[in-house]
C-alpha cells in the first residue's frame, strides 16, 4: 500500500515537472525566437534527466523504507529471542525442554538448582528417571501424554535430587512443535515442598490431637457408664435424660476423633495394610449388629443378603471396617424412618463385592464428583442431618484405594443410593 | 455371682490408669476378683504369680508392650493357655494381625466397647 502512495506521489511530480518545462519551452521560445525543434530536444532531455533523478531517489526512497522495515522486524526478532532466552533461563520456574520419550535437551538454570545438577550432566538423560509419584501409574500416564501431545496439569510428584534428597512439586507439560516441525515437550516444576511440609504439620496435629483425646474421651464415656450402672435407680427422669445427652455426645465426639485420626493417617501415609484370613460371615454379622439397634430405632429395615458366600476373605480387617462401617452408618443416617437398608455381599471370580443399597434422600447429581472429597457433605444430607464431618466417604475411597479395590456408585434424589465396592480376594481362591 | 463360690480372677494391664480403675471397679461390681499392672513387664510377673483366669492386655504401653508380653507368656507353660484378650486402640488396630499370630485369643477395640461389653466378654469367657 506504501509503495502504491510512492509511486502516485512520483507521478504527480513528474507531471508536475512535465508542465513547468512544457511552459518554460513556450514562453522561451516565443519570446526569444529559438529555433523549435531544438528547444524540444533539450526540454525533453532535460524532463528525462530531472524525471529519471526524481524515480531514481523514490525508488531509493522505497528502498530504504523498506530495509529499515526489515532491520526493524530482524531487530525485533533478535530482541524477542534474547528476552525469551532471558525469561526461559533466569525465570524462577524451573523448566526443562524434553523431546517426545522425556530425553532433556535443556534445562534452565531454576532447573538446574531444583536437580543440583548441570545441563551438560542432565542432557541426554530420560527425566522421568528422576521424577517419582505414590502412584507409579500417574507417571507412566505423564509419558504416555508427553508422547501423544496431551497436556499435563499439576501433577503431584516427587523429582529426586543429585545427591539423593527430593523435593515435591507440580510437574505440568505443554507440547509443542518447533521450526524443524518436531514435536516436543516444555515441562515445569512448581517446588511445592515447603506447602507439602505445612500440609504434614496440620495433619500430624490433627493425628496427635486425635491421638490424646481419646484416651479422656474414653475414660469419661466409662466412668460415666459406671455412674449410671452403680446407681440405676437413684436417678431421676431429668437426669437420666441428661445422661443421656452426655453419652450421645461423647459417643458424637469419639467418632469425630476416629474420623479425623483415620483421614490424617491416610495423608501421612502412616496405615500400614495387615491383610489376613478372616471369617467373613461373622464379620458381617458383627458388622450389622452395630448399626442394627439404630436402624430399629427409626423403623429402618436393615438386611444382609448373601449371593455365593465367600465365607473366608483375605483382607485387612481395620480398612473393612472402615469401608463398611462408613457405607452402612450413612445409609442408616440418610434414610426416612421405616425405609430399607440392605448390605449384599457375594463373590465373582477374584473379588469380593459388597453392595450397601438405602432407600434414602439420594446424592444432587451435580455433587457426584466431590462426594469423596475431604470434608465434603452433599447440600441435602447438611440440611438433613446436622452432624458429620464430611470425612467419611473420603476415608471409605482411601480404603478401597490402598486395598486395591475399586468403589462406584449410583444415586436418584428421594429414591436412594447404591455404593458398589469390589475387593480382591486372591489368596482365597488360590485356597480353593 | 454367689458369694461362697471363689471369685474369678482378671488381671488388667493397661498403663491408663483412670481407664484400668473403671475396668476394675466394673469387673469388681461383678464379683470379679481384679488385679492390675502398668505395663507389660508388670503385666508378665503378676500374671505368672498371681495365674489369673483372664487377662485383658493393652498394646500400646512402655517399658514392655502388649504384644511382647503376650509372647513371653505364652511361652510358660501356664501362660500358654490363659484367655487373653486385647483392648486395641484406634493407633494399634494395625497390630491386630500380629496379635493373632501370638496367641490373643480375642480383641476388643477400646474405645468402641462399653464397660457393659467388656463385663459380658469376661462372664462368656470364664463362664460366670
Amino acid at each position: 500500500m506504501h509503495d502504491f502512495f510512492v509511486s502516485k506521489k512520483i507521478a504527480f511530480e513528474a507531471i508536475g515537472v512535465w508542465c513547468v518545462l512544457t511552459g518554460m519551452y513556450v514562453f522561451v521560445t516565443r519570446t526569444l525566437d529559438i529555433d523549435v525543434s531544438f528547444a524540444f530536444h533539450v526540454s525533453i532531455s532535460i524532463s528525462i534527466v530531472l524525471l529519471s533523478l526524481l524515480v531514481y531517489q523514490s525508488l531509493r526512497a522505497s528502498m530504504n523504507a523498506r530495509f529499515l522495515a526489515q532491520s526493524m522486524v530482524k531487530d525485533a526478532l533478535l530482541y524477542s529471542h534474547e528476552l525469551f532466552t532471558e525469561v526461559y533461563q533466569a525465570g524462577p520456574v524451573p523448566y526443562v525442554l524434553v523431546d517426545v520419550n522425556g530425553t532433556v535437551e535443556s534445562l534452565n538454570r531454576a532447573a538446574m538448582r531444583l536437580f543440583k545438577t548441570s545441563e551438560e550432566v542432565c542432557k541426554g538423560t530420560n527425566i522421568f528417571d528422576a521424577v517419582e509419584s505414590e502412584n507409579t501409574v500417574r507417571i507412566g500416564l505423564c509419558r504416555e501424554y508427553l508422547k501423544q501431545g496431551i497436556a499435563v496439569n499439576d501433577e503431584e510428584v516427587r523429582v529426586m535430587q543429585v545427591g539423593g534428597t527430593h523435593r515435591w512439586v507440580m510437574l505440568s507439560i505443554f507440547s509443542f512443535t518447533d521450526s524443524a516441525r518436531t514435536q516436543k515437550g516444555l515441562m515445569t516444576f512448581v517446588d511445592i515442598t515447603k506447602q507439602k511440609q505445612v500440609d504434614a504439620a496440620k495433619t500430624e496435629f490433627v493425628s496427635l490431637a486425635s491421638h490424646q483425646l481419646r484416651t479422656p474421651l474414653t475414660t469419661m464415656k466409662w466412668n460415666m457408664e459406671l455412674l449410671h450402672s452403680t446407681n440405676p435407680n437413684a436417678f431421676t427422669g431429668e437426669q437420666q435424660e441428661l445422661y443421656g445427652r452426655v453419652m450421645q455426645g461423647l459417643v458424637r465426639m469419639d467418632l469425630l476423633v476416629t474420623d479425623f485420626l483415620n483421614a490424617s493417617r491416610f495423608e501421612l501415609g502412616t496405615l500400614t495394610v495387615d491383610r489376613t484370613q478372616f471369617d467373613l460371615t461373622t464379620f458381617v454379622y458383627e458388622l450389622m449388629q452395630d448399626h442394627r439397634a439404630h436402624a430399629e430405632e427409626r423403623q429402618i429395615q436393615i438386611e444382609e443378603v448373601w449371593g455365593e458366600r465367600p465365607y473366608l476373605i483375605y483382607s485387612d480387617l481395620k480398612l473393612l471396617t472402615m469401608i463398611l462401617g462408613n457405607l452402612l452408618s450413612n445409609a442408616v443416617k440418610y434414610t426416612r424412618d421405616g425405609g430399607h437398608v440392605r448390605l449384599e455381599v457375594m463373590r465373582e471370580a477374584e473379588w469380593v463385592i459388597f453392595k450397601v443399597i438405602d432407600t434414602g434422600i439420594g446424592i444432587p447429581p451435580d455433587e457426584h464428583e466431590q462426594i469423596f472429597s475431604k470434608i465434603f457433605r452433599a447440600s441435602n444430607a447438611r440440611a438433613q442431618v446436622a452432624e458429620g464431618t464430611g470425612l467419611g466417604l473420603y476415608i471409605v475411597r482411601e480404603a478401597v484405594t490402598v486395598l486395591g479395590g475399586t468403589i462406584s456408585f449410583v444415586s436418584q434424589i428421594g429414591v436412594g443410593t447404591t455404593f458398589t465396592v469390589a475387593l480382591p480376594n486372591e489368596p482365597f481362591t488360590r485356597m480353593l | 455371682m454367689e458369694s461362697t463360690q471363689i471369685a474369678k480372677k482378671i488381671l488388667i494391664v493397661d498403663d491408663e490408669k483412670d481407664l484400668r480403675d473403671a475396668m476394675s471397679m466394673a469387673l469388681g461390681y461383678e464379683g470379679f476378683e481384679t488385679i492390675v499392672a502398668a505395663d507389660g513387664k508388670e503385666g508378665l510377673i503378676r500374671a505368672l504369680v498371681e495365674k489369673p483366669d483372664l487377662v485383658f492386655l493393652d498394646i500400646l504401653m512402655p517399658v514392655m508392650d502388649g504384644i511382647e508380653m503376650l509372647k513371653l507368656l505364652r511361652k510358660d507353660p501356664w501362660g500358654k493357655t490363659v484367655p487373653v484378650i486385647v483392648m486395641t486402640a484406634i493407633d494399634s488396630m494395625d497390630k491386630i494381625a500380629e496379635v493373632i499370630e501370638q496367641g490373643g485369643n480375642e480383641y476388643l477395640p477400646k474405645s468402641r466397647t462399653t464397660l457393659g461389653a467388656i463385663v459380658q466378654k469376661a462372664k462368656e469367657r470364664l463362664n460366670a
